[in-house]
């Protein structure tokens, strides 16, 4: 049996020296950093008007991302969500093309047709985020099938929400990779409210993870604003999937740092638990792991300008040729 | 460097926000990211943070103003910087749909309204129809109620002659005779349908003038000798341009009325009055006024050919028509109005006359009569005047044609 | 008469059906004290508690379904789903449960729920949450469909779908929750079945529904200025459809244009214009013609998601062809 962690408190995380360099750790500062400011960003642009229709912040979840998706490689698979900035960041997400798809534009990875909520970076193996709520699980269950079909050794993640673990996908496809020892992890980001509607409401056990028992694999609760502890979990349970071992699911408590998209205010959310979640602040954790304030600076700048560059690149882009997409769907 | 504070976009399907208050007065100093002001859409109360550092110069919109979002609330520059306040309110974004009805007609072709009359006709007999070039309205139908079918169009192309494939077009078969009873053809109904109708609404009045056509003739035969192989340019293709001319000047008289409005057209179609054997046809030539003289010849003469063989020659619908009897030897006649048209104008012949010159001087000119029939629903005796002494003097001065 | 949004009459026609009726309760996804993503439930919650007004959670498939138990023992539950595209995940529960259920038990079972969910393009919202999807559940046999178009509508057909003892699906627009229009003081209910000649012409009927009634109105009146009389019939409720209103109507234009936004292949106009064709042949003058959504799932691109669906432009082009 795993052991728990306790939400809300630091987890005392055994530290693995060979897993945890100093290198591994300044990339992962890099991508929550990355993440955060992306999404603040876009917040930004939003009001502006650059961005339309609406989108849904990671902000204050970045270390489940940034956490698990450093435990697998480039090969791996990961199948994301509606508030999927941060996973696509991770999996080695290019700045220009995610800000140029969520501004709608012709360069963006999705050329200008799926907006933030439909990203998908398939070279990097991302299969994208999605729509539905719980939409996701049966394709990483299925990714992870057509993966033992050709034999292969990658792993898929599995993201999801609270939300979705209400789902009747959430144990069918439990009980299916289990049965067929599927070589995916199931990430359920636990933050707390499925748009508005508090998990404690829609569950009477709020320790999601208690549920893999059911279905016969593994399940375990980490603090998921550390991202070090996400990444010690998820070790485990990729190496457990490449060994033929099959599925793990991974609860990773989070809280959003606003309501469920750009345009809700979220006052429908506990503020002291807000207080409290934020005074453990997932970038913030990172940054006090790593002495070295310079060279934190440093990534910072690097960061911004990266950001930056992002942003004009996609301001600058073209949207969409009206008749040339009319031509494509002439056959639809 | 001055630059805006917009009213931020705060939903999806949110077009408005509305200022709740200013938490800086203008001249005060801001930092970038400090909350300037509160801004309330149907969502949500939003903080707009200042886009730069600065002073804020200007509060566009006040406490309590709804304005539409991304349009500028507030202006943040350096102290004592001169803005102009019409640069940078200006540039909103517009997602109105603004219909242009008239570039829709152009583009499926159908550049007046369309009539009210209705032609019951199977999909089938008004294919083959066009096909032959077949006019609906002279073809009677068999089918129920009335309707037009297949066999209705052949039996008609048969009886008139109309094109089939390979057969050319022969003269129709005539059945009046001295003593006979001859149901009336279904052009003649139309005929006389419309010009009674016409007589009986329309309140024409009448206008008529003297043109001095000297000059007129001469230019058309210097022309004429000039262009081989070109088209030959008659006199009627110059009193069409000299109209097209008067119609652009005078656009009131180029309209129609339907259903208690007056209908003002864009463009410069003329209906040129073609004699056929069992009745009379107005094929209509479009945009006359894009035309030079010699393209009005051509495509007249086309028209008529076509008319003449029994084809629909044009789908315009024109606003003015014109109908010459000069070569019946008429001094002057009077024209009915063709509906909805406003005005028609009907040309005598041509006749060697003594004018009286403005020296005194007795000359042998060229001399024609025309009358303008004007419906005096639409037009008054000073216009009418005005627009026909306008054909005038283009005909008088010839060369006026020609630009 | 009240001036009011269209969102604000559905409000209206839950509180009062409520207040009447206290087996009428409503389920849904952040329904209660959240009011609803479209307010559609604001204050339900104050005035009725949670016993009625229940939030439930992301779990389409069974809320759906329990709604169908609970009203095959008489309740008549209101199921929200917040966008038609959701609605997919408790097809099972339409389609092969609600839908079937009196038909099965020889007409002894009733099923009186409504399940009032909301599609259509225009806030870039991208292809998972901005369908038309009306043509699924019209193809099903047993369910009504209802598609109002004005805050009057919405409400007096609200109220008679949740008095309606069949499974009723009640589609709503993104685009109309916040459009006002005028609607009575005094209690009153709109038969289902019945479409509303919205404006008299004597050229050329379009029948229509839902947001793009709108879109038909504007093109009519631009129309009228150049002397094309258009009528536009909304239909209201796709089922039971109101067939002699339409042919009437194009029994005296002689000529018929079917407007819908959802995609033109497998949509309601296919059947709409067949049956114009089936029973009015003799009295057109041409085909029937469709202005509808193109064959795509709809695009985030602002601009592009314009060009997917009918704008005013194209339906007054297709008028202009058609008189």
């Amino acid at each position: 049996m795993e052991k728990e962690l306790n939400p809300g408190k630091r987890g005392d995380v055994e530290l693995v020296a060979d897993d945890l360099d100093e290198a591994l750790l300044l990339e992962m500062f890099r991508k929550a950093y990355t993440i955060r400011r992306f999404e603040q960003r876009c917040v930004e642009l939003y009001r502006e008007g650059f961005i339309r229709g609406y989108f849904h912040p990671y902000l204050g979840e970045e270390g489940v991302a940034v956490g698990s998706i450093a435990a697998i490689g480039r090969d791996d698979y990961i199948v994301s969500t509606h508030r999927g900035h941060g996973h696509c960041i991770c999996k080695g997400g290019d700045l220009k093309l995610m800000m140029a798809e969520i501004m709608g534009r012709e360069t963006g990875y999705c050329n200008g047709r799926g907006g933030s909520m439909h990203i998908a970076n398939l070279d990097d193996h991302n299969l994208g985020a999605n729509g539905i709520v719980g939409g996701g699980i049966p394709i990483a269950t299925g990714a992870a099938l057509g993966i033992k079909i050709k034999k292969g050794g990658e792993v898929v993640l599995g993201f999801f929400s609270d939300g979705a673990a209400n789902n009747g996908v959430f144990g069918e496809s439990l009980n299916l990779a289990a049965i067929f020892d599927l070589p995916v992890v199931f990430v359920l980001e636990n933050n707390h409210y499925a748009v508005s509607t508090p998990v404690e409401y829609s569950s009477r056990v709020t320790d999601l993870a208690r549920r893999a028992d059911g279905y016969g694999m593994p399940g375990v609760t980490v603090d998921g604003n550390d991202a070090v502890a996400v990444y010690l979990e998820t070790k485990k349970a990729v190496s457990r999937a490449r060994r033929g071992k099959g599925p793990t699911l991974i609860e990773a408590k989070t809280y959003r740092h606003g309501g469920h998209h750009v345009n809700d205010p979220g006052l429908y959310m506990d503020q002291a638990a807000m207080a409290r979640w934020k005074s453990r602040d997932p970038v913030d954790l990172l940054r006090k792991r790593l002495n070295d304030d310079a060279k934190i600076r440093e990534i910072e700048e690097e960061v911004e300008s990266e950001l930056a560059e992002a942003v004009e690149f996609a301001k600058k882009s073209p949207a969409p040729s009206v008749e040339e997409f009319l031509a494509s769907i002439e056959d639809y | 460097m001055a630059t805006r504070i917009i009213m931020p976009q705060g939903g999806q399907d949110i077009t408005e926000g509305t200022v709740v208050s200013w938490l800086k007065k203008e001249g005060d100093a801001v930092r970038k990211d400090e909350v300037v002001c509160e801004v309330e859409t149907e969502k949500a109360v939003f903080e707009v943070p200042a886009p730069a550092d600065g002073v804020l110069l200007k509060i566009v919109a006040g406490e309590g103003e709804r304005v539409p979002i991304f349009s500028v609330i507030g202006i943040i520059g350096e102290q004592g910087e001169e803005i102009d306040l019409g640069e940078f309110i200006g540039g909103e974004r517009q997602d109105e749909e603004r219909l242009d009805i008239a570039e829709i007609r152009r583009r499926v072709g159908k550049e007046a309204p369309a009539g009210t009359g209705r032609v019951r006709a199977s999909g089938r007999a008004k294919r083959i129809a066009a096909e032959k070039g077949i006019d609906l309205s002279n073809v009677e139908g068999t089918g129920p109620s009335g309707r037009i079918t297949e066999k209705d169009v052949l039996d008609y192309a048969e009886r008139s002659g109309a094109v089939s494939g390979t057969g050319e077009p022969g003269p129709p078969t005539r059945e009046a005779r001295p003593g006979r009873v001859v149901p009336m053809s279904k052009m003649r109904r139309v005929i006389a349908r419309r010009m009674q109708e016409s007589k009986q609404i329309i309140p024409h009045f009448y206008v008529t003038v003297s043109v001095d056509m000297t000059d007129a003739l001469g230019l058309r035969d210097h022309l004429n000798q000039r262009s081989e192989g070109k088209e030959k340019i008659s006199l009627n293709d110059m009193i069409t341009k000299a109209a097209a001319l008067a119609l652009d000047e005078f656009y009131q008289v180029n309209c129609t009325l339907q259903d208690g409005n007056i209908i003002y057209l864009k463009d410069i179609n003329i209906g040129i009055a073609v004699a056929l054997d069992e009745g009379l046809v107005v094929p209509v030539l479009s945009g006359v006024d894009r035309l030079s003289l010699e393209e009005v010849a051509r495509k007249t003469r086309e028209m008529v050919d076509l008319s003449k063989s029994g084809k629909q020659a044009s789908l315009a619908r024109g606003g003015f028509t014109i109908t010459n009897m000069g070569m019946f030897g008429v001094k002057n006649f009077v024209a009915i109005i063709n509906p909805p048209e406003s005005a028609i104008l009907a040309v005598g012949s041509v006749e060697k006359r003594i004018v009286v010159g403005a020296d005194g001087a007795l000359r042998v000119r060229d001399m024609v009569e025309m009358t303008l029939s004007v419906d005096h629903r639409l037009l008054d005796g000073v216009i009418a005047a005005r627009f026909l002494n306008k054909i005038k003097y283009h005909l008088q001065n010839p060369k006026s044609l020609l630009l | 008469m009240a001036e009011m949004m269209y969102r604000e009459a559905l409000n209206m026609a839950l509180r009062e059906e409520m207040q009447r009726d206290p087996l009428v309760f409503v389920i849904g996804e952040g329904i209660g004290q959240r009011g609803g993503s479209y307010k559609v439930t604001d204050r339900l919650y104050e005035e009725f508690g949670a016993h009625r007004v229940i939030d439930m959670p992301i779990s389409e498939a069974s809320f759906t379904g329990a709604a169908v138990g609970a009203a095959i023992v008489g309740a008549r539950p209101v199921v929200e789903i917040l966008f038609i595209d959701f609605s997919m995940l408790a097809m099972d529960q339409i389609v092969n449960q609600a839908a079937k259920y009196n038909f099965m038990s020889g007409g002894k079972g009733h099923v009186p729920m409504v399940l009032r969910t909301q599609g259509g393009a225009g806030n870039g919202l991208a292809a998972q949450h901005s369908q038309s999807l009306e043509a699924f559940f019209y193809h099903i046999p047993g369910l009504k469909v209802v598609m109002p178009s004005v805050p009057y509508d919405a409400k007096g057909l609200l109220k008679s779908s949740i008095r309606e003892d069949s499974p009723v699906v009640f589609i709503e627009h993104k685009l109309l929750y916040m459009t006002k229009g005028e609607v009575p003081e005094e209690e009153y209910l709109l038969p289902l079945g019945k479409a509303d000649v919205k404006r008299s012409g004597n050229d050329i009927t379009v029948v229509t529904y839902s947001y793009m009634t709108l879109k038909c109105l504007e093109a009519a009146e631009v129309l009228e200025k150049e002397g094309i009389g258009v009528e536009v019939v909304d239909l209201r409720t796709l089922t039971p459809l109101d067939k002699e209103t339409i042919l009437e109507s194009v029994r005296k234009t002689g000529r018929a244009l079917v407007v819908h936004e959802a995609c033109k292949r497998g949509g309601v106009g296919g059947d709409i214009a067949a049956m114009i064709m089936e029973e009015a042949y003799d009295d057109l003058d041409g085909p029937v013609q469709r202005v509808a959504g193109k064959n795509t799932p709809i695009p985030y691109n602002i601009d592009l998601e314009k060009v997917c669906v009918p704008t005013v432009e194209e339906i007054a082009e297709a008028i202009i062809r058609m008189v």
